[in-house]
């Protein structure tokens, strides 16, 4: 798996976001805000000599880049299937040329929390609505995802708008995690089991709407207890507790682990490198910090030390550490003190 | 029988704390469960399911003995605590802590390590693989250097021992950011005196100097938020503060990550009243109380008012009794981390011994009378359904001794928001808002003697 | 090692970063890509330091802590800097320099 990064605009505020000290960075280093379509090619080149059959396209949000439409069909020229990560407000240039891709060959992930207006009630429903309607349209190609990023989330809302524009009947949940060096909002692993009761209660409404959730990275097993980890395996729920270089490729060419990471571990896209070597990369960087995880009792847990936990996320779990520096003056040998 | 009943405008409800069981009923089906109760007949289908698990067998009744004790000493202490300092770096005109007024000792490191290494054994020898170490002051971090030491001692000895130790601090949150990042990295619970927003809090917690506190305060409150500890804010109420309770509960809910919240009402003492500081009225407190409860639920934070504290039922409603081990800075170990001359005041000796030479040397008549302050003792308490939660308040401040029903401005808001909180737990969410809405109707549950659903059968 | 034997000042290298996890703590160098725990006085110690502490007060703390004269004390500690001298975790401290 690797996210190609093909726009660094966007235009929503949304509190959580991720990517903000990202786009930061490729503004400070003066990186164009679209990917060329010579440099698409070669992400394309790379995405084959890994082995990789998903072309995955992220911003920023990626509908905005002015040849959208000609990147996604050069992709599935080539064969690829195509991903998009999308907040679902995009042009209409860009939601006719999904539209028009077989079922089979596209997902568009729409993320329905994204917002441009935080505290406008109002124009959030409005936004709500718009997005309605691209899921309408894409039909099969929309999974519908979520970002908890404050313990009073509501998903109640998606269920309605699952069951009246005919998207997947799935949603893909996100739990949102501090940006290593930034200042997003985000669910501190504290109020974990909080959000992981909540989330058991709506998978069960859910699974009776005939709608499975799906968890993305970061998911831990002990947020949930006994008895909502049972409610999520009767609901069938897709539920997953990893954190893995996911290599997320940047218009320039750096390679992060993810967004979340940006401003610790990274590395170059070379043109012969794959994604195995680049993520053994990204890995051998980030090993050290693995012994810890997002609680202080991760790194003597059976799970973490088994593989089936990865001790939450790297991002949060590096926000833990202190570096103070400290100066010692031992005095001069002495006999006494 | 452990069954009471209020009423709740037209309705009654049914609480019975050793059975876990709450419910809302009207007359006609409470006398008939109190007729089904007092009987053993049948009872109504609609009633049977709640005749049963009164039928059941219930919970113990909490404070059941902790125990014979060995050589003299308490084989399961609730906790060990330590008193770096009774001196305090704020001034808060509301404080019946006198000592922070004046210059105060500071414990010596020897002393905390020889307490650490008294409590330590003392649970090796119980077998027992778990322990906790509370700070207390005065302000406990305003001695760091105690603090920094019997931490750090106390998590390497209990390690070689295997045992793990909980580290939990009341605090003011007076302190530079790398002293609050210290805490965060090492405590398990904090519990943060933070009343309100920057113009409640100067104006009811200035520092010792007079100079402004809240920044420094909610500095330390937001890097907790950040952190692995458990932040608990305990916000002091006053009748100036009182309406703003539910903004102080979103301003909490927004900004910071507290896992509870705690409103305690002022305390009123010589000090409040020179200040022009009172109490809330009872009535208001428990209406915005169960406001500002709704606001943070709503992000899973518990609001607790310490006598209504529905998670546990509990005979005593502190670490007194239930055989606590408190060290002062000269070595004086007692129940109660209140000031000697307060408990005197109200007649009462907590004091249970000494720590000398690195040994606890306590007085087993001392733990047997602190053991014996249980609300079983307490004649204000026998008829009353928060019984169980409140236990008869602060043994030091609420006088118990008077005739059952007497209650007091603190059993009012106690019972109020005890009734509310059930309430909302059976999901009655518009009976509640009804009922704090009339103000006969909550006299009516305030002003009842006795709760008990079948007097005489206790 | 000579260093702290002759008295000179040592300080942690800016490129370490560390934790306090349950039991242990860890401390983890970015250069080396290696990391370190430390238990028991050790990590104590090491705490001590990052609060400020300095030689003469972390020394008494540590003499309290091992129930010991401070000039027996005095030695582990001397000890306790060569060793994490060797590991790396302690710098030659240079005036005018803030670490790597």
């Amino acid at each position: 798996m690797a996210n190609l990064v093909i726009s660094g605009v966007c235009a929503l505020r949304c509190p959580y976001c991720f990517a903000e000290e990202h786009l930061a960075a490729l503004k400070a280093r003066a990186v164009p805000l679209f990917i060329s379509p010579e440099i698409f090619e070669q992400r394309l080149d790379f995405l084959q000599r890994s082995g990789i059959p998903e072309a995955r396209l992220i911003g920023g949000e990626p509908t905005l880049h002015p040849q959208f439409a000609q990147l996604v069909a050069r992709a599935v020229a080539r064969g690829f299937k195509v991903m998009v990560f999308s907040h679902g407000l995009m042009p209409e240039r860009a939601l006719a040329a999904l539209e028009a891709l077989p079922l089979q060959q596209c997902t568009v992930l729409v993320n329905m929390n994204a917002t441009r207006y935080p505290a406008d009630t109002a124009r959030r429903d409005k936004e709500h609505a718009r997005r309605a309607e691209t899921l309408r349209r894409l039909g099969g190609r929309a999974l519908p995802g979520f970002t908890i990023y404050t313990p009073d989330f509501d998903l109640d809302p998606l269920l309605a708008a699952i069951n009246s524009t005919g998207c997947q009947q799935m949603i893909r949940l996100g739990v949102a995690q501090a940006i290593f060096a930034g200042h997003n909002q985000y669910i501190h692993p504290k109020q974990y089991p909080y959000i992981a009761h909540k989330i058991a209660r709506f998978a069960v409404k859910a699974a009776q709407a005939g709608v499975t959730i799906s968890f993305d990275c970061g998911f831990v097993p002990c947020m949930f207890s006994d008895a909502d980890l049972a409610v999520l395996r009767r609901v069938k729920a897709d539920a997953q507790w990893h954190c893995s270089p996911i290599l997320d490729i940047d218009i320039d060419g750096r390679v992060v682990h993810c967004f979340p990471l940006t401003g610790t571990a990274q590395t170059t896209l070379e043109s012969t490198a794959d994604a195995a070597s680049l993520r053994a990369a990204l890995a051998e960087q980030s090993a050290p910090y693995r012994m810890a995880g997002i609680y202080r009792d991760c790194a003597t847990c059976a799970l973490k030390a088994s593989g089936a936990c990865a001790g939450g996320c790297l991002a949060m779990t590096l926000r833990r550490f202190q570096q103070t520096p400290f100066q010692v003056t031992p005095p001069a040998e002495r006999s006494t003190v | 029988m452990e069954v009471f009943f209020v009423p709740v405008g037209d309705k009654y409800l049914l609480y019975a704390p050793l059975h876990r069981l709450s419910a809302v009923l009207n007359q006609s089906a409470l006398r008939s469960l109190r007729d089904a109760l007092r009987t053993n007949a049948d009872s109504p289908p609609a009633l049977s399911a709640i005749v049963q698990k009164l039928r059941d067998n219930a919970l113990p009744m909490p404070g059941a003995r902790r125990g014979a004790l060995r050589d003299g000493l308490p084989p399961q202490p609730m906790f060990l605590g330590l008193i770096p300092t009774r001196g305090c770096n704020l001034g808060c005109p509301y404080c019946d802590f006198a000592a922070p007024k004046t210059r105060s000792a500071v414990m010596d490191v020897a002393l905390a390590r020889d307490a650490i290494d008294a409590y330590l054994r003392l649970l090796a020898e119980g077998g027992h693989t778990r322990g906790e170490v509370h700070f207390f002051g005065g302000e406990p971090f305003f001695a760091p250097r105690v603090v920094h030491f019997a931490v750090e001692y106390a998590a390497a000895r209990a390690a070689a021992a295997g045992i793990t130790l909980r580290f939990e601090a009341t605090s003011n949150g007076l302190y530079s950011a790398a002293r609050a990042r210290w805490i965060a990295s090492r405590f398990d619970t904090v519990v943060l005196s933070l009343d309100g927003p920057a113009d409640i809090q100067e104006r009811q917690r200035p520092s010792i100097n007079g100079q402004a506190a809240a920044a420094a305060v909610i500095r330390s409150a937001e890097i907790f938020s950040e952190s692995d500890v458990e932040l608990v804010l305990r916000a002091c109420v006053t009748h100036q503060s009182v309406q703003r309770m539910p903004e102080i509960a979103a301003w909490f809910a927004q900004k910071f990550r507290p896992s509870t919240v705690c409103f305690e009402t002022l305390k009123q003492s010589p000090f409040s009243t020179a200040s022009a500081f009172l109490p809330p009225d009872p009535y208001d407190f428990a209406r915005y109380f169960d406001r500002a409860a709704q606001i943070l639920a709503a992000y899973g934070i518990q609001t607790v008012f310490s006598g209504a504290d529905l998670r546990g039922v509990r005979a005593s409603f502190c670490p007194v009794g239930k055989d606590a081990l408190i060290v002062s800075p000269d070595g004086a170990v007692a129940a109660c981390y209140l000031l000697e001359k307060d408990w005197q005041q109200s007649g009462l000796d907590m004091h249970l011994g000494w720590l000398r030479a690195g040994h606890f040397a306590l007085d087993a008549a001392a733990i047997e009378r602190a053991r014996g302050l249980a609300v079983e003792n307490k004649p204000l308490c026998a008829n009353c359904l928060c019984r169980l939660h409140c236990a008869g308040g602060c043994h030091v401040s609420h006088d118990t001794a008077r005739a059952p029903g007497h209650f007091d401005e603190v059993c009012i808001q106690t019972r109020l928001i005890t009734t509310a909180a059930l309430l909302r737990q059976n999901g009655q969410h518009a009976l509640a808002d009804a009922w704090l809405a009339d103000g006969a109707a909550l006299h009516a549950t305030a002003a009842q003697s006795s709760d008990r659903l079948i007097r005489g059968k206790r | 090692m000579t260093l702290t034997r002759q008295g000179a000042a040592v300080r942690s290298p800016a490129h370490l970063r560390w934790l306090q996890d349950a039991g242990q703590l860890l401390v983890v160098d970015e250069k080396a890509r290696r990391a370190h725990v430390l238990r028991g006085h050790e990590a104590a110690l090491w705490t001590w330091f990052t609060l400020g502490y300095s030689y003469d007060k972390a020394l008494h703390l540590l003499a309290a802590a091992l129930k010991c004269p401070p000039a027996q004390a005095e030695a582990a500690l001397r000890e306790l800097l060569h060793s994490w001298q060797t590991l790396g975790l302690l710098e030659e401290a240079r005036d005018g320099e803030s670490g790597d």
